[in-house]
């Protein structure tokens, strides 16, 4: 029990160091790969929460996005070594006011809300898979489908917005900047 | 105790596909070169080149080296010979190895050299390529053994190995592995002709001695899994199981390795193109063909 | 961030980012030493590149320093390591011309051979250098011992290294991979100005690496052929050429494509020259042959020209 509560707080703080991280790096890849790993030690307090499954799901996800994440802000942002000495913050008295109001909200509510009788023993880690796939293809299947087949929709729509479209107009106007 | 059998193991099958690496190359067995050469590398200046992001730098080869480890953790050698025979086993090693291009990418962007960056992000576009066809394979053996235990895993193939039950998986999968390894033909990250060694080539000295020793572990890692997904893990006859497992995670390496000797490298267009009009097509194939087994045959 | 990336070259996807010129070469696994490629890179697209030579020769001969026939003859053939006996056969051509002399068949015969049998060796040492570059160690090994061997043959032993060759091309056409590898890229059309050699007939069919590759594996099975044919290698030596005097003008096709040297002669000194080789004008293709290619594509494209930066004359 207390090692369990020392893992979860050790994690926990590791997730918001991570995060701390993020907006402290001018390097965009470095940046992007804190936050990758903010999202590990979610992953291992799911771990540390015996949430096997969820844990590991989260782990491996997260490596592959944030990775694509961070070769985007490569590729548009002006300075992603962060060695060139770009400030790249903006609005920080808004950003400061919201974050502390959400953080705000967040630790009300952990405090105030009602989160039931606390499960005394977790079931074992074979079962909770069993249990997620039965749940994930019975009845939350509708929802799971509409919003994994929403995704692949709006992926297929960015795109294909992305591709710049060959009319004759365009062309002639791509030459005349040449 | 399972703990250190297994890594002796790990490092014993990585001595030995070094060892089978020297001999390919240089045509002669000399038993004794993975250790000299692993010596020399500490004795070698290991320079950080100018203005690195020594964090990404330092971090790599370690993080390489960790989750190749990681990865053969949930792989069983016998019945009872694993390090953590996790209920998500099946999943836990895409996890574990999908932090192989976190660290490509630190590799790449740590030393601050052109060849090291472009080789770094060449291999996010060959995650794109080949990480479905490591999923939708596990998916189809998972299937089969209804469950994601990599020991039960093992058991279901018991008479019968996945390679026979479903070939087409087995093809995809032991591909999308070596291009997982970064191993020649799909060496698109390091290419000594195109990147004088890509995310390699800014490392010396003691560190590209652990990203040398990574690379293999990797290899063995992948050649184990290969083996407990496809080829029956422990089961054969006369010899113990671990026997048996290492046997065939070494032939399964050592083939590896010898697939790149003898095929140019691939154009990075062409891996991407067909992995995704071919290879996923077949991989859902590969599902349905399983499904429709699992249902049919008792 | 609009104004800071306004003025910023674009690419083909319309995206700006940063360039960067890096250097490939002069030492680079994957392309003859001596040859510097600096490309400028957009993300791992080639956006302009060129090449130069740093070991090339110098076309000048030294102002009013004449050199002795023999020793012109030494120094124009270790002055291109990667053919020096073509360069040794041009030499003393256009020497024996200038002073005057006639051909001889049986000479021209064995220096015919020696060519022919450079002209395998080269072609083999190309594919070597080949298989580096594509990661394809095979080839590089057996490339590469083959060479060694041609480079010690006598005639009779090329003919017994018929079936070897043969071999090694029908492998090449039967390995995975490599077509889709090479077929079209680098692609120079037949019109194109300044082709001479292998690149030059390559262009008559596809003129694209793939090409290349196949018409340097025929031009080692003709080769052979004609050695078959002939009989024994015999290295050009220079025949007694007094002290003649005279201008000579000489061509030889090498392993590369067609050398030309003109020098004048005067009492058995070589006074001036003018050497022109095939890899001086190929050299000038590579800007078009990358720009706008995948790294890996450009580097394979200026890898099928063949280029000896010792044959690149500035």
């Amino acid at each position: 029990m207390y090692a369990q509560a020392f893992f979860v707080a050790v994690f926990g703080l590791a997730a918001i160091g991570f995060g701390v991280v993020v907006f402290r790096t001018s390097s965009m890849v470095r940046s992007a790969l804190a936050l990758l790993f903010s999202q590990t030690a979610v992953g291992c307090m799911f771990l540390a929460m015996q949430t096997e499954f969820l844990g590991v799901l989260q782990i491996m996800m997260m490596a592959t996005e944030m990775s694509i994440m961070a070769i985007f802000m490569v590729m548009f942002m002006m300075d992603p070594g962060g060695m060139g000495g770009m400030d790249m913050t903006h609005q920080k008295r808004f950003s400061i006011g919201a974050g502390v109001v959400a953080a705000g909200v967040a630790i009300v509510v952990a405090f105030w809300a009602d989160w039931g009788p606390v499960t005394a023993e977790a079931p074992d880690a074979a079962m909770q898979t069993r249990a997620l796939g039965m749940e994930l293809l019975g009845r939350s299947m509708l929802i799971f489908e509409t919003a994994g087949i929403t995704i692949l929709t709006a992926m297929i729509a960015a795109t294909a917005v992305a591709i710049p479209v060959q009319t004759t107009a365009n062309i002639a106007d791509k030459e005349d900047t040449e | 105790m399972n703990f250190v059998i297994v890594l002796l193991a790990l490092l014993g099958s990585v001595w030995l596909l070094a060892v089978v690496e020297g001999w390919t190359t240089t045509g002669r067995l000399r038993p004794a070169a993975p250790l000299l050469s692993g010596l020399a590398h500490l004795g070698r200046e290991s320079i950080v080149p100018r203005t690195p992001d020594r964090v990404f730098f330092e971090t790599a080869p370690v993080l390489l080296l960790i989750v190749a480890v990681l990865g053969a953790a949930v792989l069983p050698l016998a019945p009872t010979l694993v390090i953590a025979d996790l209920a998500t086993g099946a999943l836990f090693i895409n996890a574990a190895l999908a932090y192989v291009l976190v660290a490509l990418i630190m590799a790449g962007w740590g030393p601050n050299g052109a060849y090291a960056m472009i080789g770094g992000w060449r291999f996010l576009g060959q995650l794109i390529a080949y990480a479905m066809l490591i999923v939708m394979p596990i998916t189809a053996v998972a299937m089969r053994a209804e469950s994601l235990v990599t020991t039960v895993i093992v058991g279901s193939q018991d008479g019968l190995w996945n390679i026979v039950y479903q070939p087409l998986g087995f093809v995809l999968f032991f591909i999308a592995a070596m291009a997982l390894a970064f191993r020649a033909p799909f060496d698109l990250p390091t290419a000594p002709g195109e990147l004088g060694g890509g995310v390699d080539a800014e490392y010396t000295g003691v560190r590209l001695g652990v990203l040398r020793l990574a690379r293999l572990t990797l290899v063995i890692t992948l050649a184990s899994a290969t083996t407990v997904f496809y080829l029956g893990g422990w089961h054969g006859p006369l010899l113990p199981p671990w026997a048996w497992s290492l046997i065939k995670t070494l032939a399964v390496a050592v083939s590896m390795l010898l697939a790149g000797r003898y095929l140019p490298r691939i154009r990075e267009a062409d891996l991407m193109r067909w992995c995704w009009t071919l290879g996923i097509p077949l991989a859902l194939l590969n599902i349905i063909v399983v499904g429709l087994l699992v249902l049919v045959v008792p | 961030m609009i104004e800071v990336t306004k003025d910023l070259p674009r690419s083909a996807d319309g995206l700006a980012m940063d360039w960067m010129e890096v250097p490939f070469g002069p030492v680079f696994p994957g392309l003859p030493g001596g040859l510097k490629l600096t490309l400028t890179l957009d993300g791992d697209g080639v956006t302009e590149g060129q090449a130069t030579s740093l070991v090339g020769m110098i076309n000048e001969s030294e102002e009013g320093k004449e050199i002795d026939a023999e020793t012109f003859i030494e120094r124009l053939a270790s002055a291109m390591p990667l053919a020096s006996v073509s360069y040794r056969l041009l030499a003393c051509l256009a020497i024996e011309r200038a002073a005057g002399l006639e051909n001889d068949s049986a000479t021209d015969q064995a220096r015919a051979v020696a060519l022919e049998c450079e002209r395998i060796a080269s072609h083999l040492g190309w594919l070597a250098q080949t298989g580096r570059q594509l990661g394809f160690a095979w080839l590089t090994d057996r490339a590469a011992t083959l060479q060694l061997e041609i480079r010690r043959a006598s005639g009779k032993r090329l003919v017994e290294l018929t079936p070897a060759l043969q071999a090694l091309a029908a492998r090449l056409g039967r390995t995975p991979l490599l077509k889709s590898r090479l077929k079209g890229i680098g692609v120079l059309p037949s019109g194109t100005a300044g082709l001479s050699g292998p690149v030059a007939r390559a262009a008559d069919d596809a003129g694209d690496a793939w090409a290349r590759l196949w018409q340097r594996l025929d031009e080692i099975i003709t080769s052979l052929d004609y050695i078959k044919a002939t009989g024994e290698p015999g290295l050009p030596v220079l025949r007694n050429i007094g002290r003649g005097s005279g201008t000579g003008e000489a061509t030889v096709e090498t392993p590369r494509g067609e050398a030309q040297l003109s020098l004048i002669l005067e009492h058995g000194q070589v006074k001036s020259y003018r050497l022109d080789t095939a890899c001086s004008h190929h050299i000038g293709l590579v800007a078009k042959l990358v720009e706008g290619r995948e790294l890996g594509d450009a580097l394979v494209a200026v890898g099928s020209l063949d280029l000896s930066p010792w044959e690149v004359i500035s």
